[in-house]
């Protein structure tokens, strides 16, 4: 466990008193990390109130509440949120929505990574499923002024009223531990593996070796039932399996464990081992960390967009961006029956234009309550293999619109305004060799960025062949203004 | 009057210096699009022409604001001293544009 650095990525949690929400989301969070082997050299974790009082002690409920559930709510003092800590903040995570608009009313430059915690709790899974964590505030931030969230799993302040307190303050801290148990296991996910800390193989574990755009991945499984974990990995990412067993050490290593019983969980977790209850845990999960541990592996080699891909039969590629939850996994189910299935997320091109084939298993909601993905190999939905030769032809813009006709309308996007958008939707865009610079000739060179407003995945079909070839009537895009007024 | 829908002036004098310092952008039309760590902005045409010309040499905010006028005249209805203390404001307020101490 190191000293945070310039990498690490730096949260701060937000209440109004600074006593008890904030002080108790930041120790269960700091014990949720740490039980996954996660330091604050990786994750930082700290806390402020909007009326702290600057030294002084946390609320003695709020001590025993974290205490009573194993976290350590030891040399706790209030801090008052100040500009540094804002400033210093890749994510800003508020009680409640009155929270954030005052933080955002006193830092204006916070607002775009600053969240209440129905936002978090509502959106995250739907809208950052894929990405380094780095690039979370912004993917988040892009969906939520058009989502509609209720704000149930906001956190009302500690009240001074002993009774209606104590009634209070349990559910609470419940809340607050649920919260701190599933980011720290999205984020856990997501993060890059740490060598150091990667268990050893033991006789009955079963591995499964598969190659995502370029990089060698191990999957390890470990847990209840080793084999049929192994199984279901294989058969899921049956597309992406190696063609031959990795020789010397993968690129990535990813280490799973399935117990159903929690004390398992905990030591195998101490071990080192991605840890969940469930193979269907286990699956969703593993979707996440395949993909952004690869995209950590080749950043700053490949131009890699928040995209679905489909090929045509001679491998033009047609890349379709948009933010997770809007309309990339519809698109491939959809157009993936009649041409090549290339990625459902994330569509990786070489500076030539030369697209790397990421046909990993779709990812479906097909249970919300319990807020996993199913994730659903190609081959069972009837998908097209792409060619194994191809190139970017076309990168579009995908913008469902219910109210739009029959007749998708294609529209050639100013480029600025076409690159912000595609360039939100980037992976590492800052380790690209000219930056946006790589990104604009990556888009130049197929026509720049196009946009299609369309009613439903199945008006597309007709259309993809020509948006390979470019023979499509184009309208003029009516753009917003940008920052800083609209001369 | 002071421009609609934009911050609320930064309190600068006239002669604070201001400089921009960007990661990379790339310009279409005297039209920019920033990149400043791992935020972007697509800045308007005034906006692009004021990271523009405190991006290679310091302006006060006075000569910023005839730098300004020059290309786009003065906003009708607006104080101009008011009005570029807003777009000032916007490109600080995006870590874009510093004032030098």
């Amino acid at each position: 466990m190191g000293v945070e650095t310039a990498d690490t990525f730096r949260v701060l949690i937000v209440d109004l008193e600074g006593i008890g929400r904030a002080p108790a989301g930041e120790r269960f969070l700091r014990h949720e990390l740490e039980a996954r082997g996660i330091g604050p050299d990786v994750i930082s974790v700290r806390s402020a109130g909007l009326t702290a009082q600057d030294g002084g002690p946390l609320h003695p409920r709020t001590v025993k509440a974290i205490e009573d559930r194993g976290a350590d709510a030891s040399g706790y003092t209030q801090r008052q949120l100040n500009r540094d800590w804002v400033d210093e903040a890749d994510m800003i995570i508020c009680g409640n929505g009155a929270d954030r608009d005052e933080v955002a009313a006193r830092f204006p430059a916070a607002a775009k990574k600053t969240f209440s915690l129905s936002e978090i709790f509502y959106l995250y899974e739907m809208v950052v499923a894929i990405a380094p964590l780095r690039e979370h505030p912004a993917l988040l931030m892009s969906r939520v002024a058009g989502a509609d969230l209720t704000d149930d799993f906001d956190l009302p302040p500690m009240s001074h009223d002993p009774v209606e307190l104590e009634a209070r303050i349990e559910a609470l801290a419940d809340q607050i531990q649920r919260a701190a148990f599933w980011v720290a296991t999205i984020w856990q996910s997501m993060l890059p593996e740490d060598p150091s800390s990667r268990p050893a193989m033991q006789p009955g574990d079963h591995q499964v070796d598969l190659v995502a755009f370029g990089v060698t991945v191990r999957v390890v499984c470990t847990g209840d039932a080793p084999y049929t974990l192994a199984t279901l990995v294989d058969r899921t990412w049956l597309w992406l399996k190696a063609p031959a067993p990795h020789e010397g050490e993968p690129d990535v290593t990813i280490s799973i464990a399935v117990y159903a019983d929690e004390d398992a969980r905990l030591q195998a977790r101490a071990d080192g081992w991605m840890t969940y209850e469930t193979l269907s845990q286990a699956m969703h999960f593993l979707s996440s960390t395949v993909t952004v541990r690869a995209i950590d592996r080749r950043a700053g080699q490949l131009v890699m967009l928040h995209a679905a891909g489909l090929a045509t039969p001679d491998g033009k590629v047609v890349g379709f961006v948009a933010p997770s939850g809007t309309g990339k996994t519809t698109i491939s189910r959809t157009l993936g029956k009649h041409f090549g299935y290339v990625t459902d997320e994330t569509l990786a091109i070489e500076f030539d234009g030369t697209v790397l084939r990421y046909p990993k298993p779709l990812s479906v909601i097909t249970d919300r309550d319990a807020r996993l993905k199913e994730q659903m190999p190609a081959h069972d939905l009837d998908l097209m293999r792409a060619p194994s030769s191809l190139s970017l032809a076309r990168v579009v813009i995908l913008n469902r619109d219910p109210d739009a006709g029959d007749e998708p309308v294609v529209e050639q996007m100013p480029l600025l305004h076409g690159l912000a958008v595609i360039a939100e939707q980037t992976s590492y865009i800052t380790h690209l060799p000219a930056k946006l610079h790589t990104l604009a000739d990556t888009v130049e060179s197929v026509g720049g960025v196009w946009r299609v407003t369309y009613r439903e995945a199945a008006h597309l079909v007709a259309l993809v062949p020509a948006l390979a070839d470019g023979t499509v009537d184009l309208a003029e895009a009516e753009v917003p203004a940008a920052v800083g007024g609209v001369a | 009057m002071s421009l609609p829908d934009f911050p609320s002036p930064v309190e600068l004098d006239d002669g604070a210096r201001l400089r921009s310092e960007v990661d990379d952008f790339i310009e279409r039309d005297g039209q920019l699009l920033v990149l400043k760590g791992n935020d972007l902005t697509l800045l308007s045409h005034v906006a692009s022409a004021a990271v523009l010309a405190t991006m290679d040499e310091e302006q006060t905010v006075v000569s910023l604001a005839e730098i300004l006028i020059d290309l786009y005249g003065v906003p009708e209805g607006v104080d101009p001293a008011i009005a570029i203390r807003q777009i000032v404001a916007v490109l600080v307020e995006r870590g874009i544009v510093h004032a030098l101490p």
